[in-house]
Formats: C-alpha cells, sequence, structure tokens
C-alpha cells in the first residue's frame, strides 16, 4: 500500500515539474499573459467575451488573456479588492459608477495617446467621446456599450383605444390616465423599487426644468437644486398623479420584472425602459404588438434629460504590457464586435457605421437611439453627481422618501426638502 | 515529569488547527471590529482613518432610515418568525412521528423547503404576493373574499406579515427535522406509564414529550434565532427593506450599507451591533433557561 502511495506521490510530483517548466517556456518564447475581469458576468455574457477572447489569441498568438469572472454580486467588490492587494490585473471592466473610484485610487491609465492613432476613433459618436473622458477630461476608459431610455409602446392596445403615441409628458400623462379602467388596464408601468429614481422618476419629473446643467442632473445652471425650482415640483406632483391615476398601487413595489410582466400582459401599455428589454420582450410580444420611440419631451422647454449608463474597458496603472493591453481591448470594441456584443447583450453600440452597416441595429426599434443620439439639442444626456461622495447612498435615500410620497406620508414639498438636505444644494 | 511533557507534545499538535480557526474565524471577526471604527468606504480606499464612534452615530441618528424603526422590525421578524416556525414545525413532527404508509416519501417532500435558496425563495413568494396578478390574490378572489387586489408588498400594513408568512413557510421544516428526532428517542415506556396514571393526551403532551426534549428545544430555538436574525434574503427577494422601510431589519439594512453604499465602515457597524444583540438574547435565553431547569 505504502509502495503504490508514494509511486502516486512521485507520478504527482513529476506530472507537476513537467507542466512548471511549460509554463517558463511560454514565457520564455515571449507570450505575454494579461489578467482580464469582468465584473457584469453572467453566463450567456462570459461565454461571448470567452469566445471574443479565443478568436483575438487565435489572431494574436503572442498574447494570452486570462478571464476572470466572479459572481455577479461580487464582481465590483473583487476587483477592488484584488486592485487593493496589489494583485495582477491588467484589464478590468469599468463603467460609469466606477471610474471614477478606479481613478481616484489610482488604479487606471490614460488611453489618449492611443485613441489618436486608433484608426476606429472618427467613427466614435459624439456620446462616445464624452463616456471615454467621463472623469478629468481624459479618457481612461474605452467605451463598449450604452444603456438608455426608450419610451416602449403597445401599440396594439393603443390602436384599439384610437390613442395616439405621446411625444411630450403631458401626453404620455393624458394617454395612460385615458387606458386606466383601475382594475385590469392601466396606462404606465413605474418603477418603484431599485433605482426608480435613475429608471424613470428624474426624467419625467425634470422634463419641463428649462435650464439643467449637463454635469449634473439636480442642478441647474444657475445652481438652484433641479427640484426645487417650481417646473421640477410641478413636474413631481405629475409623478405622483401619474402613479395615483395610471398606475396600479403595487407599483410602489415594482423592479424590473414586475415592470416588464405589466407590459407584456397588457396590464399597462407604457414602459420606460432601456435596450436590454428588447430580447426579453421579442421572446414574449411580437413586434407588431409594440415599439419603441424616443422618450417624451417636456411640453414647456421642448427637451428631456436623461443619464446614460456606459461600461467599456480600462487598462491598469500595474500593467506591465499597456500595449498588448491596448491590442486587445480595441479588438473587443472594433465595430464589427461592437454590433456583435452589444446585439447578443441588448445594448445600444458606441460607433455611428453600426447604425447603418449592421442589419440589426439598423431595424425600426433601434431608431429611437439614433434619432436620441442624434439630437443632443432635445434629447440632453446629463450626468448624474456620480463623482460626489454622497452618490453612492443616494439610492436607498432616495426610495425611502419617494416611497413615502407616493404613498402619501409626505408632502412634495417635504420630499424635496428632504432630497435638497441630503446633497446640501 | 514524563506525564507532564506528553501534555506539552499535545499542546503542539493542537498549534495547526489553532492557526487554521485564527486565520479563518478570529481574524475576520478583528478585521469586522476594526471597520466599525474606521471611515472605511470603497469609494476611496486611499484615505481610511479611524473614526471612534462616528458609524454607529450616524447609524443611530440617521432619520432618513430610522433606527429604533428598523430594531422594532427585527425584533417583530425575528420573533414573529420563530415561534411560528417553532409552533408548526412541532406539530409537522408529531404528526410525522405516527407510523403510516408511505411516511419517508412524505417526509422527504416535507422537508425539501429547507434545501432551497433564501433568494430562490424571495424571488417565488414575490410573485404569489404580487399585487397584481399574484396567486395569493388569485385565490382570495375567487373564494370572494376580497373585491379587488391587495398589494401585499406595496402596502405597509400587509408587507411584513407576507415577509413572515415566507419566512416561516420557509423555517417549519428545520424544526420539524430536529424535533422529529428528538420526539422519536422518547421512550414509549414513559407514556404508557403515564397512561396507566390516568394521564390524557394534554397531559402527556405537556408533562412528558415536551420535558423529555428540552435541552432539543433550548438549542434549537436557540440556533434558529441567530440564524432568522441573519437572514435578510428573503426580505431581500421580495421587498429590499421597502415600501419605505418598512420591512427593513438589521441584516438587510447592513447588506444596503455594503452592496448600495459601499461604506463598509457603517456596514460592519451593523454587524457589531448584531453580534451585541444576539450574544445578549443568548446569554438571557441560556440563563432563563438553565434556572428552570433546576
Amino acid at each position: 500500500m505504502k509502495k503504490i502511495t508514494m509511486l502516486f506521490l512521485v507520478a504527482m510530483l513529476s506530472v507537476s515539474m513537467v507542466f512548471a517548466q511549460g509554463n517558463k517556456e511560454s514565457a520564455d518564447s515571449g507570450v505575454v499573459e494579461l489578467n482580464f475581469i469582468e465584473t457584469l458576468p453572467s453566463p450567456s455574457r462570459t461565454a461571448l467575451i470567452q469566445s471574443m477572447i479565443d478568436e483575438f489569441e487565435a489572431q494574436n498568438p503572442d498574447i494570452k488573456i486570462n478571464l476572470i469572472s466572479p459572481p455577479y454580486e461580487q464582481a465590483e467588490n473583487k476587483m477592488t479588492m484584488m486592485l487593493n492587494a496589489g494583485e495582477k490585473l491588467d484589464i478590468v471592466e469599468s463603467r460609469d459608477a466606477t471610474i471614477m473610484q478606479l481613478l481616484n485610487n489610482g488604479h487606471v491609465i490614460s488611453l489618449e495617446g492611443y485613441l489618436a492613432d486608433w484608426e476606429h476613433s472618427d467613427d466614435f459618436m459624439d456620446i462616445s467621446w464624452r463616456a471615454a473622458r467621463t472623469v478629468g477630461d481624459e479618457a481612461y476608459i474605452l467605451p463598449m456599450i450604452y444603456f438608455a431610455k426608450g419610451l416602449f409602446v403597445r401599440t396594439d392596445i393603443l390602436e384599439e383605444k384610437g390613442i395616439e403615441i405621446p411625444t411630450t409628458i403631458e401626453e404620455l400623462y393624458d394617454a395612460a390616465v385615458a387606458l386606466t379602467d383601475g382594475e385590469t388596464h392601466f396606462g404606465y408601468a413605474i418603477r418603484g423599487k431599485n433605482k426608480a429614481w435613475k429608471v424613470s422618476s428624474d426624467l419625467i419629473s425634470l422634463a419641463n426644468v428649462p435650464n439643467i446643467s449637463m454635469d449634473n442632473f439636480y442642478l441647474t445652471e444657475d445652481g438652484t437644486f433641479s427640484y426645487a425650482t417650481e417646473e421640477g415640483k410641478a413636474g413631481l406632483q405629475r409623478y405622483v398623479d401619474l402613479y395615483k391615476n395610471a398606475v396600479p398601487a403595487d407599483g410602489i413595489n415594482w423592479g424590473f420584472n414586475e415592470q416588464l410582466n405589466a407590459f407584456v400582459s397588457g396590464v399597462s401599455a407604457f414602459l420606460i425602459q432601456d435596450p436590454d428589454s428588447i430580447p426579453v420582450l421579442d421572446q414574449q410580444l411580437s413586434r407588431d404588438k409594440y415599439t419603441v420611440v424616443p422618450v417624451p419631451v417636456g411640453e414647456d422647454t421642448g427637451v428631456v434629460y436623461q443619464d446614460f449608463a456606459f461600461q467599456g474597458l480600462s487598462i491598469t496603472s500595474s500593467c506591465e504590457h499597456p500595449d498588448e493591453a491596448w491590442r486587445f481591448i480595441s479588438f473587443m470594441v472594433s465595430p464589427e464586435n461592437n454590433a456583435r456584443f452589444c446585439r447578443e447583450y441588448g445594448a445600444i453600440p458606441v460607433f455611428n457605421s453600426v447604425f447603418t452597416d449592421d442589419e440589426y441595429f439598423s431595424s425600426d426599434l433601434f431608431k429611437a437611439w439614433n434619432t436620441m443620439f442624434n439630437n443632443p439639442d432635445v434629447y440632453k444626456f446629463v450626468n448624474y453627481p456620480i463623482t460626489s461622495e454622497k452618490f453612492a447612498a443616494w439610492e436607498p435615500y432616495n426610495q425611502q422618501y419617494m416611497q413615502q410620497l407616493l404613498m402619501g406620508n409626505i408632502t412634495i414639498d417635504e420630499t424635496i426638502a428632504k432630497w435638497q438636505e441630503y446633497w446640501g444644494y | 515529569m514524563k506525564e507532564r511533557k506528553g501534555f506539552d507534545i499535545y499542546l503542539l499538535y493542537l498549534i495547526p488547527v489553532f492557526l487554521l480557526i485564527t486565520a479563518v474565524v478570529y481574524y475576520p471577526v478583528l478585521k469586522g471590529l476594526v471597520f466599525a471604527f474606521q471611515d472605511y468606504n470603497l469609494f476611496n480606499t486611499t484615505n481610511i482613518t479611524f473614526n471612534g464612534f462616528d458609524n454607529f452615530r450616524h447609524i443611530i441618528e440617521d432619520i432618513a432610515f430610522p433606527f429604533g424603526q428598523i430594531l422594532c422590525n427585527t425584533f417583530v421578524w425575528v420573533f414573529a418568525s420563530l415561534i411560528l416556525q417553532f409552533v408548526f414545525g412541532f406539530i409537522l413532527a408529531m404528526l410525522l412521528k405516527k407510523p403510516f404508509p408511505g411516511r419517508g416519501i412524505y417526509t422527504s417532500f416535507v422537508f425539501y423547503t429547507w434545501a432551497v435558496s433564501g433568494f430562490a425563495i424571495g424571488l417565488i413568494w414575490a410573485w404569489i404576493f404580487n399585487g397584481q396578478f399574484g396567486l395569493m390574490n388569485d385565490i382570495l378572489m375567487r373564494l370572494h373574499l376580497i373585491d379587488k387586489p391587495i398589494g401585499f408588498l406595496s402596502d405597509p400594513k400587509y408587507a411584513m406579515k407576507s415577509v413572515i408568512m415566507a419566512n416561516v413557510w420557509y423555517g417549519i421544516p428545520y424544526f420539524g427535522i430536529m424535533l422529529l428526532a428528538a420526539l422519536q428517542s422518547v421512550p414509549e415506556e414513559l407514556y404508557e406509564a403515564a397512561k396507566v396514571d390516568g394521564a390524557n393526551a394534554f397531559t402527556r403532551l405537556f408533562s412528558v414529550t415536551i420535558p423529555y426534549i428540552r435541552p432539543t428545544i433550548i438549542s434549537t430555538t436557540l440556533l434558529r434565532m441567530m440564524w432568522i436574525m441573519n437572514f435578510p434574503e428573503i426580505i431581500y427577494g421580495m421587498t429590499s427593506g421597502g415600501p419605505a422601510n418598512s420591512t427593513n431589519i438589521l441584516s438587510s439594512y447592513m447588506l444596503n450599507k455594503i452592496y448600495i453604499e459601499f461604506d463598509y465602515g457603517q456596514g460592519a457597524a451593523i454587524g457589531v451591533m448584531i453580534m451585541t444583540l444576539l450574544f445578549t438574547f443568548a446569554v438571557i435565553y441560556i440563563g432563563i433557561t438553565s434556572r428552570k431547569e433546576d
């Protein structure tokens, strides 16, 4: 028995030595290994990224990419922990909400030099430059996907009731109320919890405020808290009315799933959502039953404000081979790969050419986003104050008072005062 | 002298285990304690300083999330869940004690819920209690008990009751399993003797069964109390602590602090509060229950 054990151990030892040798050889032969962490993983997304990595490695035999995919809930914390602990990470997935944190802690490098020489830089939409240069007017992120809201409309229901597709917030309100019978049919699929402000409550409430700052959704250009303006108050009141008159009471607890369910089942005919709802809706509703149009604008201002979410790739400051890392990230975000990735992930691509050349993105539904991204005077993509230290805790704070307000426990003025006090504007 | 030397060697053998436990249990606990007194926010990790009791003060004084309400919610959540789980679990164990055809299969079906993850249960019950197309509303409407759907999770009147109901459903099998095992160890002779003495079923339950399985009852309820207090998954899946704080308990509040606000300092401070509360409970509970035993 002892003999067998010994033999087994010797065998193990020799196998491990062979592998150790193998690693050394690959290092000697000049293959650069890069560690890449994804922070928004899902099984299908990870598989897609892995297949793109395989293609890249086939074209670039001198670079090997090690993909790290932690479980979704922990992914961003894991990235931060690894960077803080000085573990080897070369490429990280960064996004609007994390890029500031990464830069503050000195974890990412500027990409300006690379972008200046890149053949596809000219094809960038305006918004892509804005996303890249989110902090410090310098590009620390190569944007990959966008999310922005569109108005999803149940065309079959509207046709049946003889109601036109709304183009202003006021028309949306009137149409939603007209569709509501208080029992089985309601107008609007509201978002009640989990970032309701980011999904639609700010968009609907603040569209009539004339001069919101592009840098901060919550400030006007003359420095007033957006909700504290006359138009902001009236807008919030209309949002409360919309909840009371065109949404089931249960809506206060609706997250993404409940919203989509209300839209698919025909309980609610209007929905404000991101493009990633399209693959889900296509499975359950045919396209002759619904469409997407640009979000409605404020009647008085003729504009509408919303933020846009983006995610991209960044190179870490500890990366020893930034040129190779750039080769990889610029491969991942080439127009063809970008269209493919966005199609499978349900996001909006970053290049102008994709909207005309790609069969999928030139279709009717995506015209809504195409229009919005090409009309910056009407569709204003403003930033949330993501660089403020108060931003992270805003979500629970906003939800707390918004739910109180919708339930009628506090008044509009009290709510606005609480929010203003929170931001200190 | 020789014996003494042997003892030293045993101590030496214990070192690896001691190191392991220190690394995986005591170090994280200590680290958590340290976080609680630091300004530790993932937003800026280059500037971490000690801030005394600021984290605790902030949590207790935060008017947006009234601490009294959260504490009160925690007590209701823990004790209502615990008592109902125990009572139904006990009934379940009593029913399963008597042999009947197919008992083995039936038992494994009944205990199945214990194997489902808390988040999954939260999602399932969120649909059951959905205020528009939920199963619960459908049943109540078909029975003509209500005219229009109730927003179980959107109305603070019902929200806490609804999440507790889901938790009770989940926890019954635990008591079922533990109490069934204990019940099966009660010697039949005791019941026979009690019968001879003229005890009815009620007296037999309170004078024979419960005193005999008392140690199991004490340890299971104590353990379960700790678990329920540290079990925010169902609440997270169903209401995320809402509407307007009405189902927020200490552990769901802690999760919010860490996963949404990235504030590890305040999160750890809530963790310390939970630990202190549980420790106090445990001491009082054991004190009361062991005194009665004399």
